[in-house]
């Protein structure tokens, strides 16, 4: 299907983003590389310092923890969400109506900025702020909550038994009889309460400082936990809408075959839905990794309110030892950090190409 | 047609003509001298001084991250804020002019017309690089309402570390008012640490945190908060420590100068006083940091005209100027000539505050607001994470310092 | 699990555990609703959580102080009789009900009932500290042109306690009309504040007295809703008394703008060359793009940022500019070309059928008449895909703006509201109202886009990759 004259004018057609590959792409690549063995602060002459900056990479404090934090973030990040979407999307597999707008409600979070989302977040976690409310609701009535909780097994083991003396077929966890459970058990928690059968806590406080600290909790940076939080929160509905895509495609076929074969759920996920969902889930998974291994926004907007040594990542670094240091810029260590980033990226990269989900296998 | 041509030339030429004479001058400061700035260039420069138009830029971002960007592409303003706290880095580039020169050619001011540490803080290697507009120390702040009301002293200059704790203790009335605010702040301990003898770096050039001076005085500064009687101006719900003494939730705060214009405007009839910080026995010696800004000048400044460039600096820090700043309660000025202003015998508590803070920095034992090859950053860092965890009871004073020496020792290795 | 019962009561077969159950046909529809309604109430839960929280936000933007305790969504600013109030002072203060103002030669009457305990000796008169309004606002002070006079007006017992009523009347001495009057009044040691004309935006007892504040009391009913709108709206005066808000609205409009028509013009001729023309190195070429994609911007930066500085090989000077940081055109150059946007139309380009393509060449079309007359009309859906995802993207953009951007006036928004966040916290304390009306007026513009094109929106991320 080769013409005459397609090179010329596929040239001529490629060369705004040939003049933009080249330059902001290619060259500031090998520019980086070359940075990286020098010294350069913007401002003297460059001398090359060999593998200087590499070393002193590794015994940078601030780097070591980027890098940690980054690591850390992505692995937590993509696995939790990938977790909670899969799950939701379990939850939510039926014929439904008005998907459309959910997943319009679902998307708002990400089309806004993440200058203003992580605002209304820091605002949100502020010492005296809602979320902290929220948990100090959720302290004061614990008593209620537990036994409303205790309430719903009951209720669902009735039914469950109930039912199953009928002759029908129910499993312990059915998520009907379960909805019906947690309607009684909330309605008798909140007649209880009402009636001051069982009292909340009172005088407990939460006000635990998420971000202007630099306690850890297991080992995390609590502002970084925030951070993640937030990330979670904005990005696990719209997995959500990607499983449920999945799960949708799969043929109901495939399950009423196991039901007949006698699977049990718990085997109908492991060996129907998780293999069907593979491509969607690699998908998944490679978005959460590059999204969140090159995480910038929020550790550069709370940078100056959290401590700089609880949410530095490996992406702010590299602004950072430029831009942010307080001293003169130290080009060398940000490009040998920028080319510990881009490695890494790469390696998701070639991980899921590896994988076998090239571009023909999850774009198209 | 050849009339109206001609008319178009003569207007061009004019225009041109014009717009040789006057050379635009971009001067670039701290945002928040924004009205300040603006009255002053208004009244005393333009207009002023023939041939210059000064641009005023405020600048809201941090300020060094924007000298060290436009040093760097060639487009930094003619004149430039330098904060003594990051001077040394600045000047470093090699791209900041040294003003010995101009001052040596200038009829109007010499070297011996500044206060002598003010100069001395901005010069390296033996050049003076910014000429100090204005300077600030720290000072005790009180509110005299509180003490009145649960009858204690006020402090005075006679105070030691023991009586102030025993004042503040007494004034403390939550949730009302607590005794003080005290924040974990590198910039209000070091002044208390160094009193107490601990020296800037050991000898070998290690850090001096885990020495028994400095822990004495971590000890005593983080007493009130662990005591209960001064709370953080988080706690508290404010954005820093002057806030939370004009919201009248803090019987006492450790401030500069710059607290006094905005109890002027959010607070006017409060009623305060101000006093030396407290010395560590009775007589003994006392600490405090001394800040500074100066005006500088960019090698090859972009107006083309370093010599009117020069004669903004000098006019922005002439005895003139500097006395309108004084008047209108904006700063404390840099010129050796006003420590006899009239200013200063008035009665109001607005001027006895500037007089203290003034009279606070010619004090033994002030010393610049900087770091030298340390970095700030470093050197404060370590110190703030040891106060916030003493502060919140995660370490003893033993633990965090010797810790916070540690982290130091670490960033200078380097 | 079932199959569809063909008519109710009937029985039907169910499968579980590889037993079959004969069950009522009317258990299972009763099952399948209530598993419905599970689902819609999970999606329902999970759309509040991710709105909610920008709705509460944007309330909250009306409240004194968002950081109350415990949080509330009541908001003085949203109570009805306040707005009549605004309106009457308003009117007096500045002779317009809407937007008030404190005008020459106006008189002002504000009534204020404090309460103290029925023994109680009788205390001095209030004091009235006239304030000066936030500097960021740029308004002046109208403390030197305003003459403040307290009256006592009368006293009511109430119970074990006695209400005293002042009256304190402002005039207006000068010749310069005010945007604000802020002022604060405390009232007597010990006492209770009871009511005034306009409700005081804050009331706290302090050891002077019962301390209370109005950020302005001549507001008139926009600037009393609005107020921290206006605030954000008006803060920091730039150069020329210039409001930085909408600056950097217009530089974010802009620099949107001109990054769609770009965009659109290159990834064409990019995506069409790329899915319809044949040229050796096309298949490096194209995991380049793919890399480059994945590549995130501080990888390049530093060159970038030099380029930049440099004025791009000394383009600049065409523009009589030595650099081009600290401009409009900075922001153009590393995402001068979209890959992303690229590879979006190469994917959309090649599921055009080749069938149109060979027809116009057989009519004697050229590579360049195909593309404008055949590919680009038919990319029209692609097309809007592209222009709606770039506008939303280069609105949100933070890190490129944030590096080459270093005056204020320059900002687009995302830089200028984390400039907002930082100093709206950090230098006058913390005032979340202007930093929550500020956000919300970042977000409505592309949040309406979206209302609007929901549809392109998912096309987009479609050819992205991101399969619906």
């Amino acid at each position: 299907m080769k013409r005459k004259g397609d090179g010329v004018a596929a040239f001529l057609f490629l060369l705004p983003l040939l003049f933009t590959l080249t330059i902001a792409f290619l060259y500031a690549f090998v520019r980086t590389v070359y940075f990286s063995f020098t010294d350069y602060n913007l401002f003297k002459i460059t001398e090359f310092v060999g593998l200087r900056n590499y070393l002193s990479l590794f015994k940078e404090q601030f780097f070591v923890l980027g890098l940690i934090h980054s690591l850390v973030y992505a692995g937590i990040v993509t696995a939790s969400q990938t977790f909670l979407a899969l799950l939701l999307a379990i939850v939510a597999n039926q014929k439904i109506r008005g998907l459309t707008f959910f997943r319009a409600a679902y998307y708002v979070p990400s089309i806004a900025s993440s200058v203003a989302i992580t605002t209304i977040f820091i605002w949100l976690v502020n010492r005296r702020g809602t979320v902290n409310w929220l948990l100090e609701l959720l302290v004061q009535y614990w008593p209620l909550i537990v036994a409303a909780l205790g309430i719903t097994a009951l209720a669902q083991a009735l039914q469950v038994v109930w039912e199953r003396r009928h002759g029908l077929p129910v499993r312990a966890l059915d998520p009907v009889l379960l909805g019906i459970s947690f309607l009684v058990g909330s309605v008798a928690a909140v007649i209880l309460g009402r009636t001051g059968l069982i009292q909340p806590n009172s005088g407990v406080e939460v006000a635990i400082p998420w971000l202007t600290t630099r306690k850890t909790f297991l080992g995390i940076p609590l502002p970084l936990l925030s951070i993640m939080m937030l990330n979670i929160w904005t990005t696990t509905p719209t997995m959500m809408i990607l499983f449920l895509a999945g799960l949708q495609d799969i043929p109901r076929e495939l399950y009423e075959v196991a039901d007949i074969d006698g699977a049990s759920p718990w085997q109908k996920l492991r060996f129907v839905t998780v293999p069907a969902l593979r491509p969607v889930m690699f998908l998944v998974i490679t978005l959460g990794l590059i999204g969140t291994i090159q995480m910038f926004d929020q550790a550069a907007i709370t940078a100056g309110i959290a401590p700089l040594e609880s949410v530095i990542t490996l992406a702010y670094y590299v602004y950072w030892a430029v831009f942010g240091a307080g001293t003169l810029p130290k080009v060398g260590m940000a490009s040998a950090a920028a080319l510990v980033l881009a490695a890494l990226t790469l390696a998701v990269v070639l991980l899921q190409r590896k994988l076998g989900f090239s571009e023909k296998g999850w774009y198209s | 047609m050849r009339k109206f041509l001609v008319v178009f030339c003569l207007i061009a030429v004019a225009a041109l003509g014009f717009a040789q004479e006057t050379v635009t001058i971009r001067l670039a400061g701290y945002s928040a001298d924004t009205p300040l700035m603006q009255d002053v260039l208004a009244r005393f420069v333009n207009g002023v001084i023939p041939g210059v138009q000064v641009v005023w830029e405020p600048i809201t971002e941090d300020y060094l991250a924007f000298v060290l960007r436009t040093l760097s592409a060639g487009t930094a303003p003619d004149i430039l804020y330098i904060d003594l706290y990051w001077a040394k880095t600045v000047v470093e580039t090699g791209l900041i002019q040294p003003l010995d020169d101009f001052i040596a050619a200038s009829p109007i001011i010499s070297r011996e017309d500044l206060i002598p540490v003010l100069a001395d803080a901005f010069t390296f290697d033996g050049k003076l690089y910014a000429i100090s507009k204005d300077f600030n120390s720290l000072v005790v702040f009180y509110n005299k309402d509180m003490f009145d009301a649960m009858g204690v002293p006020y402090p005075n200059a006679d105070d030691t570390w023991a009586t102030f704790l025993d004042k503040i203790a007494r004034v403390s009335n939550p949730p009302d008012w607590y005794g003080a605010s005290i924040n974990p702040d590198a910039a209000r301990f070091l002044p208390f640490a160094f009193a107490a003898g601990m020296p800037f770096l050991k000898e070998d050039g290690t850090a001096p945190f885990d020495l028994p001076a400095a822990k004495m005085g971590a000890d005593w500064y983080t007493a009130f908060n662990r005591a209960g009687i001064a709370a953080t101006s988080a706690d508290i719900g404010v954005g820093w420590s002057g806030a939370a003494f004009i919201a009248e939730k803090a019987a006492v705060c450790f401030e500069g100068g710059w607290l006094i214009p905005p109890i002027r405007n959010e607070n006017p009839t409060l009623n305060f006083g101000a006093t030396y910080l407290p010395s560590v026995w009775q007589g003994g010696p006392r600490g405090n940091y001394l800040f500074t800004v100066g005006y500088g000048m960019p090698v090859n400044p972009p107006s083309g005209r370093p010599d009117l460039v020069f004669k903004v600096i000098e006019t922005l820090t002439s005895p003139e100027i500097q006395t309108y700043i004084l008047e209108s309660g904006h700063a404390i000025p840099s010129r050796q000539a006003l420590l006899d202003s009239p200013f200063f015998q008035q009665q109001d508590p607005f001027a006895l505050a500037t007089k203290t803070v003034f009279e606070a920095t010619g004090l033994p034992g002030t010393v610049p607001f900087s770091f030298g090859d340390v970095g700030g950053g470093n050197y404060m860092g370590a110190v703030n994470e040891a106060l916030t965890l003493i502060m919140q009871g995660e370490a003893t004073v033993e633990e965090a310092m010797n810790a916070a020496a540690d982290n130091l020792d670490q960033k200078i290795g380097q | 699990m079932s199959r569809r019962p063909k008519s109710p009561g009937e029985l039907s077969v169910v499968y579980y555990r590889g037993r079959a159950y004969q069950v009522d046909a009317r258990w299972l529809a009763r099952r399948r609703r209530v598993r419905r309604a599970v689902v819609y109430l999970t999606l329902t839960a999970l759309a509040v959580v991710m709105i909610v929280s920008l709705l509460y936000a944007f309330i909250s933007s009306f409240r004194n102080d968002p950081l109350s305790w415990p949080p509330t969504l009541a908001s003085p600013k949203l109570w009805p009789p306040n707005w009549v109030a605004a309106w009457r002072l308003g009117l007096q203060g500045g002779g317009n009900g809407w937007t008030g103002g404190w005008a020459p030669g106006r008189r002002l009457e504000l009534s204020v009932v404090f309460s103290l305990p029925r023994d109680a000796p009788y205390p001095p008169l209030p004091r009235v500290q006239l304030l000066a309004p936030p500097y960021e606002s740029g308004a002046p002070n109208p403390a030197p042109d305003t003459g403040v006079e307290v009256v006592f007006l009368a006293e009511r017992v109430n119970g074990e306690a006695k209400e005293l009523a002042y009256e304190i009347i402002f005039t207006h001495r000068g010749s310069i009309r005010y945007p604000l009057l802020p002022l604060a009044v405390i009232g007597p040691r010990g006492g209770r504040f009871v009511r005034a004309t306009l409700a005081p935006d804050t009331v706290s007892t302090r050891i002077s007295g019962v301390y209370l504040t109005w950020k302005n009391v001549v507001p008139g009913v926009i600037r009393y809703i609005f107020d921290h709108y206006v605030r954000a709206w008006t803060t920091y005066k730039g150069q020329g008394g210039r409001n930085l808000f909408p600056r950097w609205i217009l530089n974010s409009f802009l620099v949107a703008v001109l990054r769609v028509v770009l965009t659109v013009i290159f990834t064409t001729m990019a995506g069409y060359a790329l899915a319809r023309l044949r040229f050796p190195g096309r298949n490096l070429l194209f995991f380049f793009i793919i890399y480059t994609m994945m590549v995130p911007g501080q990888v390049t930066y530093i060159s970038n940022y030099l380029v930049v500085r440099d004025g791009v090989f000394g383009l600049s000077r065409l523009f009589g500019l030595k650099t081009f940081l600290n401009t409009f055109w900075a922001l153009f150059l590393p995402g001068l070309v979209s890959t992303t946007a690229t590879f979006m139309m190469k994917q959309f380009m090649e599921s055009i059928p080749r069938e149109i393509e060979e027809a116009a060449r057989i009519d004697g079309a050229n590579t360049f008449q195909i593309y404008t007359r055949v590919i680009l009309p038919l990319s029209l859906p692609a097309i809007a895909a592209v222009s709606i995802l770039t506008f939303q993207g280069s609105w949100n953009e933070f890190f490129w703006p944030m590096v080459v951007l270093t005056e204020a006036e320059k900002y687009t928004l995302p830089v200028g509201l984390n400039f907002f966040l930082h100093y709206y916290t950090s230098v006058t304390g913390s005032v979340w109202n202007v930093i929550l009306a500020g956000t919300v007026m970042s977000i409505l513009p592309v949040l309406i886009i979206y209302i609007l094109f929901q549809r392109y929106f998912v096309e987009g991320f479609h050819l992205s990759g991101i399969k619906q």
